[in-house]
């Protein structure tokens, strides 16, 4: 569990029994007036989980609050496509082994000078599980020097590559989507998609029974998706948004508005 | 609707505004509980696991215990359960968990010893803390979290809103209860696999 020692891109890894977290950076400097693409690095020892946006039943996932030079701004936590966890009746959604959670700092207006340097600072907490759960918390701080042209971070940029390569993607324009909600179900159908399988993750973790099996069942042209609503959800959501994964390891970013079906029917 | 042990009620069993699923355990001192047996009364159930930091956080605290005492005070019938299965956290043999009680001088009416997880799958209980409110009708009014913090800072407790001291406080009153549902946060619940 041990990354580049002393690159620029990483501060020091935060080692937090059972993980260790380090604050990345794509490159290896700032350039004036472009965004600076960061994330957390959890690295977690086996068996061990941290959970997603939507930590599913049980648990939280990590959340960060930044400490920023004036004048920058930091966008959300972005999400690679989580692992669905546990067994019977309590289900999770989260990451083992590794992960990286991107996120976009906007720069100043004023441009930075080159030649000059920045720190940025990361309060991280999350819950790391296993049978056991153990909350941690940290800081992680990274200081890199103002450039006009960034050199080469082949590690770090590796580490970017394979988040992004899990990072759901958007809807593509061939498909067709509805919901529907259907007594017990809310009832996801997806044309287009060339898939015969898919699981979808709630981004909402109040609107779906997580530990409810999804049946799938084939339609022309697509799959039909019957997810079971979470005896929390008091009125049908307007929109039922989240992640669907299909059975090559895809995973798209889905914001469906659900049409309410009149006759009741539970889908078949 | 009672159910043997062995049996896995369906998940819709617990729905606020229905009745409480009838249930019969036994507590740490042997003695058998049976929820008909409060008829009449308000009932919370708690959902416990000692080394679970969420649990935690209430009870070091004296958060939890504080609430057990100012509730059974005013006749709740308070039953704390642990639903963990022999081997994994939270598991307890009756006389661990009469020692726990002493030590952290907890206040529930009774521990209901739940190993197999029967009454824990009635309820479909997900996570510890997790709670739950019958009303002297046998009626669900409350499902959820204890409070609005789900976090197991220790900071959280000050200021944290009891959704469980104020389902209670409403439906004494005659009040519908404002939040008679929310996520419940926690640990998962040890089952066995």
């Amino acid at each position: 569990m041990v990354g580049p020692a002393m690159a620029p891109s990483w501060s020091r890894p935060v080692a937090a029994e059972p993980l260790t977290v380090r604050l990345v950076c794509a490159t290896d400097s700032v350039q004036p007036g472009k965004p600076l693409r960061v994330g957390l690095y959890f690295q977690l020892a086996r068996d061990w989980h941290i959970y997603w946006r939507n930590p599913g039943d049980s648990g939280e996932p990590p959340r960060v609050r930044w400490r920023l030079p004036a004048g920058f701004r930091a966008g959300a936590l972005q999400w690679p496509a989580p692992e669905r966890l546990g067994s019977g009746s309590v289900i999770d959604f989260g990451y083992r082994e590794s992960v990286l959670l991107p996120v976009e700092l906007q720069p100043p207006t004023t441009p930075l000078a080159p030649g000059s340097s920045i720190t940025v600072s990361a309060e991280v907490s999350w819950l790391a599980c296993k049978d056991v759960c153990l909350p941690g918390k940290a800081v992680l701080t990274l200081t890199l020097p103002v450039r006009r042209a960034p050199a080469a971070a082949p590690a770090a940029q590796a580490l970017f590559r394979q988040a992004d390569s899990r990072l759901p993607r958007p809807v593509p324009k061939a498909w067709r989507t509805e919901a529907t909600a259907a007594g017990e179900f809310l009832v996801l159908t997806i044309r287009g998609a060339g898939a015969a399988k898919a699981a979808f993750f709630p981004f909402e973790p109040d609107q779906v029974d997580h530990a409810a099996a999804q049946t799938t069942t084939p339609i022309p042209g697509g799959l039909r998706l019957a997810l079971r609503k979470s005896d929390q959800l008091a009125t049908t959501p307007a929109s039922l948004d989240g992640v669907l994964e299909l059975d090559s390891g895809r995973s798209y970013a889905l914001s469906v508005p659900v049409l309410a079906r009149t006759n009741g029917a539970a889908p078949p | 609707m009672v159910v043997a042990a062995g049996l896995v009620a369906p998940a819709w069993a617990a729905r606020v505004g229905e009745p409480a699923p009838a249930f019969t355990a036994a507590d740490s001192n042997g003695v058998k509980h049976a929820l008909v047996d409060y008829a009449g009364k308000f009932v919370a159930l708690e959902w416990h696991n000692n080394g679970c930091p969420y649990v935690r956080k209430h009870y070091n605290s004296g958060n939890m215990q504080k609430l057990q005492k100012a509730l059974t005070g005013r006749g709740v019938v308070w039953l704390t359960v642990i639903s963990s299965a022999p081997g994994k956290q939270g598991y307890v043999t009756a006389a661990e968990e009469n020692a726990y009680l002493k030590q952290v001088d907890a206040a529930p009416t009774a521990v209901l010893l739940d190993p197999a997880g029967s009454l824990g799958h009635l309820y479909d209980a997900k996570t510890s803390p997790h709670m739950f409110i019958i009303n002297p009708s046998g009626t669900l009014i409350y499902n959820g979290a204890i409070d609005d913090q789900p976090t197991p800072d220790p900071a959280s407790v000050a200021g944290a809103t009891n959704f469980v001291g104020q389902a209670l406080t409403e439906a004494m009153a005659g009040k519908p209860v404002s939040v008679p549902t929310s996520r419940p946060y926690g640990c998962s619940v040890k089952y066995a696999d």
